[in-house]
């Protein structure tokens, strides 16, 4: 009704509630997140009097709270960008600080080491140097453990506040959750609690703090949340939040997986890339994990680098260096089963091939082998069980103790690289500081040259180019698996490499065959084959730059026998066949028990099938000229075959036992034709050595008995084979003798028993107590051996200490089979064997081992080159004479030499690492970077300040309390409501005025 | 443009605290008299002043060494002058001897003096330095170098290597000298052919030829001595041109050394003037942020509201 008192009434009821709000926000003007709230007033419904429509006053109409959603919005943005640079700064400087201390810095500790290692060089013989060497030695490497523990717990601290953070915002996000419950309750918007929406935005801005997300309000007031933006994962929805958790990778230090609901699914969430958890994340993968991975691969450089050189030195007793410094990981060994019998060790013994990841070991009680499977890439390997120690991944792992059959163990590497660096070398003696060579002139030299030595990093560098290396082939003898290559004379067909021992090749030859071996070191030293004359000594050494490009031809070795071989190694080319020794257990003398007896076994040869030539001439006709073939030695007259004669098995071994006694070599012949029973035509005929074999057969067995039953004719008996098959051979008597078989059907060219029409000469068996050698003297040719039904072969008795070429020269190709024996580490031989550098004019000089007195090498000298063999790298101040000697040998005695300790000096600026950095400035560079990014981030977190502080106005204008304009508003309201009191009253005195009336 | 209170008074705040540390800073700067509080404050000049650092101390180390090859050269020096002052005598002892006026008594006196003389060049080719290596042995400074055999020969016990020292980042200095380069052999043209004759070999041939009143090898003797004397000479210019070589080495260190050290002190110390004046500027507007947010927080309407 339109009506004074209930207009004054309203009014007056209207503007106390407005006070009232004024006052609520200047009590609430240090609440964090309110936003001012205002009462809204609204006209009242008019009253309609005949045409005239009459106010009836104002009503609350509500609250509004004073809210710009963008302006909301930029606020939480800004204030996560702000936030993500605060924890890159912070821990970048702690990184910084710690790394690029003096106190604790590497640094410091690389300086000290160095100039320890320059008083060493100064007096190497003094144990007061050497001590103090051991003892900064010691510093570096408990320096670099120091460092990776700070680095490690800075890692530690970061992991911690990122489980923090995610804590809180889980917890935030379950707030939100329940908001959003209560805020569920109404539809719409304006009839929400204003407390309530405040809590809400000061939950939601308090989640930006933590990671950037992204708000959908809907129109109720409740929000979903997404992380980072639209398409990020959704953590708070209408009614539920989603938990969030985190993953760590040890071995990847830069890795953070955040994962959703990790107690259920557990399935990866979006990247947070911004926030104080996006700043942690940052901060691990671009800055912490990198310098991690950069110390450690400093750690290992630095310790391979040193123990390199160490390697090749001489310490002050007389012995080969050793690894100065080590890297030790230390391991945790879990098992899903692991009873306390079960003792696992593990060593590292490669620590360039480790890989720090974690692996699974399994085993596999069938196989006796364990199932390894690499944490990282997956990559499964099978290792068959050593009680001594599994290989794997550089190191040696010992299981000792029953392990069921499916049982695992789990190892993972608990240190990193640089943890693990420790000083193995202790004591002041084993430092090796000297060079391992020496070269010193004779003291008959005539001429002025002054001769000094270095110590090259690379011994080996010379190898053969061309040639198969024997070691990567198949080990396998006998012809069956033979290769078939060309033959060259420009380039070797294959290579015995350094380290192979009892390597052998044999080649099969055939008749007329040029085919031939040459061997040669790299020195040019031909060892084994034949004379060649000018042009082809050139030529073999022309193509393969594995020769050395100043040494000569020389035949001094060639086929040298014992002590006049080639430093003295036991080479054959020819045919070897050796006895050996078994060991069988016979009853002891006492009758108690057994013992082992070493019964010698002859060598035993068979061949092939000997040549067979059927003289039809005339005249005699040697098949084999004299000086031809030596046998143990002993030179072996022509083989002749007489006119109207044939060679065969039988007249060979006749020949060849005719000079046993100076050979020590008995020979038998044996002809024998085995066919098995599938080749066996029974529709074909048989003739044996012309004699025909009667009557149609079905049967092995009745084809045998024919053919004993004309033996008598033929010379010839069969039997059946053990296994099946027929088995062709001479009678008693008769042995070696000639087998022919023919078919009376001259339209055929094989016979009942499936092989060819021809004659069959037979094979030779040779013994012998010591050996069977065949070599070959000034005429003999590898045709010649083939006459025997022999291969030709090179045999290496023993380990090589240098690469050999083989070559193959002739005309045809050849096929040859290659074996070898257990392949030696040349280590031992590589300590250097002393040698000679001999003048023998102002311009040539050999190279002569010391021990054997063999000419290693005759080379050509300009005069002015530094003249290297192995790893001794010799050169002249001043002309040498001829007749000068100088010896190279063990530089033992010589405590004074400072030669390795100078080289490892060197490394203090020598650019051994990627870009030309050296140790010192590449750690420098790692603090430099992580400085960088920290300035950046500094830079970055000024700017984004000014904008959060801006967006930050922009909301306090919009929802802030100023307490001038509530004061206004104050004195507004109050003159508002004091007038309305006055309507209130003007009310009652008209009313008073109506009483009045009688 | 609306500022609400809590605007206010949050801004100044947070600008009087920053610049409160900024003074902190300044102090803290002064105090220590370094540019650098902690290394984060500037990273590449910490890296810079580690690199200096490093530096000097290489130079320091190269000093040291030079100070040891100092003493080694003055030990060889000293050693060499004696033995070039025995030589001097043998000579002129040898020059007598081959004046046909001379008997063969008077020579026989003449070679008792040589053997001593003789003995005296033993005991100076096998000195030892300071640190009790032998400094005529090549590498194999804890052999001596001349050892005698029961016939009174002596042979080369050393080798020939040198043994090098590190002085500065590129340069080596050779230590030492193999005594069978200071203590030459000659070659002697005998009927056999050329032979290699060591330097002892030669005194006790001298020796030798003096009691046996051989003139003709007193004159070879006379020949050869003047050989290794010649080449002894030779040597004893050599270790004079070395410490020269050191010496000179020495200036050019300690040049480099304050270089370096200048650099460090340019790039690590404080310049006081301008850090003073910079603190007072600093001091001043910490005052000015103060004394004007006392000013404008008394500002409010709520004054004049009865």
């Amino acid at each position: 009704m339109s009506d004074l008192l209930s207009i004054g009434s309203s009014a007056a009821q209207l503007y106390r509630q407005s006070l009232s709000t004024v006052s609520n926000n200047i009590a609430n003007l240090n609440t964090e997140g309110y936003s001012r709230q205002e009462a809204t007033s609204v006209e009242g419904m008019p009253s309609q009097q005949g045409t005239v429509f009459l106010g009836t006053g104002a009503n609350l109409q509500g609250i509004s709270r004073s809210y710009d959603e963008f302006v909301e919005n930029t606020l939480r943005n800004s204030t996560s960008d702000l936030a993500t640079q605060q924890p890159v700064i912070k821990y970048a400087e702690r990184i910084i600080d710690v790394m690029g201390s003096e106190t604790s810095g590497l640094t410091s500790a690389f300086d000290r080491f160095f100039a320890a290692a320059n008083s060493l060089s100064a007096d190497p013989a003094s144990n007061v140097t050497r001590g103090v060497f051991v003892r900064d030695s010691e510093a570096l490497a408990s320096r670099f453990r120091e460092l990776s523990g700070s680095l490690d717990s800075i890692d530690n601290e970061v992991r911690n506040e990122i489980g923090q953070e995610i804590k809180t915002l889980n917890t935030l996000a379950q707030q939100l959750a329940v908001i959003n419950g209560q805020l569920g309750e109404k539809i719409s918007l304006d009839k929400q609690p204003a407390r309530l929406l405040d809590q809400r935005d000061m939950v939601l801005r308090k989640l930006a703090d933590i990671a950037k997300v992204h708000v959908s309000e809907a129109p109720s007031g409740t929000v979903s949340v997404r992380l980072g933006s639209s398409a990020g994962s959704l953590i708070v929805d209408k009614k539920s939040s989603v938990d969030l958790g985190v993953r760590f990778d040890n071995s990847d230090p830069g890795r953070v997986d955040i994962l959703l609901d990790p107690y259920g699914d557990a399935y990866a969430s979006s990247t947070i890339s911004s926030g104080k958890l996006g700043g942690l994340i940052n901060f691990r993968s671009q800055t912490l994990g990198p310098v991690l991975d950069g110390f450690d691969f400093l750690a290992q450089k630095f310790v391979s680098e040193v123990n390199q050189i160490h390697r090749s030195g001489m310490d002050s007793r007389g012995d080969r260096g050793k690894d100065l410094f080590g890297i030790n990981p230390t391991f945790s060994i879990n098992g899903t089963a692991l009873s306390s019998q079960i003792d696992v060790s593990i060593d590292l013994q490669d620590p360039d091939n480790f890989q720090y990841s974690p692996f699974n070991m399994t085993w596999v009680d069938a196989e006796d082998s364990w199932k390894i499977t690499s944490q990282q890439t997956g990559e499964i390997t099978k290792v068959k069980n050593d009680l001594l120690g599994i290989s794997y991944s550089g190191l040696s792992i010992k299981v000792q103790g029953v392990m069921q059959d499916g049982e695992t163990l789990q190892i993972v590497p608990e240190t990193r690289p640089a943890a693990g660096v420790v000083l193995k070398e202790t004591d002041p003696m084993s430092i090796a500081a000297a060079r391992r060579l020496s070269v010193s002139s004779n003291s008959d030299n005539i001429g002025d040259a002054q001769a000094s030595l270095a110590i090259s990093d690379n011994p080996y560098s010379k190898q053969f180019e061309y040639g198969t290396n024997i070691l990567s082939l198949g080990n396998n003898i006998s012809p069956s698996a033979a290769l078939t290559i060309e033959p060259s004379s420009l380039e070797p067909s294959f290579v015995i490499p350094r380290g192979a021992s009892d390597a052998t090749l044999m080649m099969e030859v055939s008749q007329g065959s040029s085919l031939q071996f040459q061997v040669m070191t790299g020195e040019g030293v031909h060892v084994l084959g034949h004379a060649v004359d000018q042009s082809t000594q050139m030529a073999l050494m022309s193509k393969d730059s594995g020769f050395n490009a100043n040494a000569k031809y020389s035949d001094s070795y060639l086929n040298a026998e014992d002590s006049a071989a080639y430093k003295d190694l036991g080479l054959t080319y020819g045919f070897l066949a050796k006895s050996s020794e078994i060991t069988t257990w016979v009853p002891s003398e006492d009758g108690t028990g057994m013992q082992s007896s070493i019964e010698p076994v002859d060598a035993l040869v068979q061949s092939q099938p000997v040549r067979y030539f059927d003289n039809t001439t005339s005249q005699t006709v040697k098949l084999i000229d004299e000086n031809s073939l030596t046998l143990n030695g002993y030179t072996l007259p022509a083989l002749t075959v007489d006119a109207g004669q044939d060679s065969n098995a039988a007249m060979i071994s006749e020949w060849l036992n005719a000079h046993s006694e100076e050979t020590g070599v008995t020979s038998s012949a044996i002809n024998e034709i085995r066919v098995a029973n599938n080749k066996i035509d029974f529709y074909q005929q048989l003739e044996i050595n012309g004699v025909l074999v009667q009557g149609t057969h079905n049967t092995v067995d009745s084809l045998s008995d024919a053919i004993n039953a004309v033996s008598a004719s033929t010379n010839v008996v069969s039997y059946v084979g053990r296994e099946g098959g027929l088995v062709v051979t001479n009678a008693e008597g008769f042995a070696g003798a000639d087998i022919r078989f023919g078919n009376p059907d001259k339209t055929q060219s094989s016979n009942a028993l499936g092989v060819e029409n021809t004659t069959y000469s037979g094979a030779l068996e040779l013994s012998s107590s010591d050996r069977v050698r065949f070599t070959f003297a000034a005429d003999g040719r590898p045709s010649d051996l083939s006459v025997l039904g022999l291969r030709t072969g090179i045999y290496v008795d023993g380990a090589v200490d240098e690469d050999l070429a083989v070559y193959v020269t002739g005309s045809e190709a050849a096929n040859i089979s290659v074996g070898y024996g257990k392949s030696a580490s040349t280590d031992a031989q590589d300590a250097e064997s002393a040698f000679d550098l001999k003048f023998v004019s102002a311009s040539e000089y050999q190279i002569i081992d010391r021990e054997s007195e063999t000419i290693l090498a005759t080379r050509q000298f300009d005069g002015v080159s530094d003249i290297q063999y192995r790893s001794a790298v010799i050169s002249f101040a001043g002309p040498p004479a001829a007749g000068d000697i100088f010896s190279v040998s063990s530089n033992v005695g010589g405590v004074g030499d400072n030669g390795t300790m100078l080289e490892i000096l060197a490394l203090q600026t020598k650019e051994i690492l990627a870009g030309g950095r050296s140790l010192s400035d590449s750690f420098i560079d790692l603090v430099t970077d992580v400085g960088n990014k920290a300035t950046l981030s500094r830079v970055s977190q000024e700017a984004l300040q000014v904008v959060q502080e801006q967006a930050a106005e922009a909301r306090d204008r919009v929802s802030g309390v100023s307490l001038d304009q509530e004061a206004a508003d104050l004195i507004r309201f109050q003159q508002a409501y004091q007038a309305s009191a006055q309507i209130i009253q003007m009310s009652s005195k008209i009313f008073d005025s109506i009483l009045a009336i009688r | 443009m609306k500022v609400s209170t809590t605007q206010v008074f949050d801004r100044a705040i947070a600008q009087m605290s920053s610049q409160q540390g900024k003074v902190a800073e300044m102090q803290a700067k002064l105090a220590t008299g370094k540019q650098l509080i902690k290394p984060s404050d500037n990273p590449e000049q910490n890296g810079l002043i580690q690199r200096l650092n490093s530096a000097v101390e290489r130079q320091e180390s190269y000093e040291k060494n030079l100070g040891t090859l100092n003493n080694r050269l003055v030990a060889e020096e000293v050693s060499l002058r004696s033995a070039e002052n025995i030589l001097q005598r043998i000579r002129e002892l040898a020059v007598q001897a081959a004046n046909g006026s001379l008997t063969a008594a008077d020579r026989e006196i003449v070679a008792v003096e040589v053997k001593t003389l003789r003995e005296e060049f033993v005991s100076l080719a096998n000195t030892k330095d300071v640190s009790g290596n032998y400094v005529f042995s090549g590498s194999k400074v804890k052999t001596p170098p001349f050892s005698e055999n029961e016939e009174g020969v002596l042979t080369y016990q050393g080798d020939s290597n040198v043994i090098s020292l590190s002085v500065s980042e590129q340069r080596q200095l050779a230590m030492n000298k193999p005594g069978n380069d200071v203590f030459t052999s000659v070659v002697r043209s005998t009927d056999a052919g050329p032979q290699k004759v060591g330097f002892f070999a030669v005194i006790d041939d001298f020796s030798a030829a003096l009691e046996d009143n051989d003139v003709t090898n007193i004159h070879r003797g006379l020949a050869e001595v003047g050989h290794i004397s010649e080449a002894l000479s030779l040597s004893l210019a050599d270790v004079g041109s070395r410490m020269t070589v050191a010496e000179s080495q020495g200036d050019l260190l300690a040049d480099t050394k304050a270089r370096y050290d200048a650099l460090l002190s340019d790039t690590q110390d404080l310049d006081y003037s301008t850090a003073v004046t910079k603190l007072s500027a600093e001091l001043l507007s910490l005052e000015a942020a103060q004394s004007s947010f006392v000013k404008i927080s008394q500002l409010s309407l709520f004054n004049y509201l009865r």
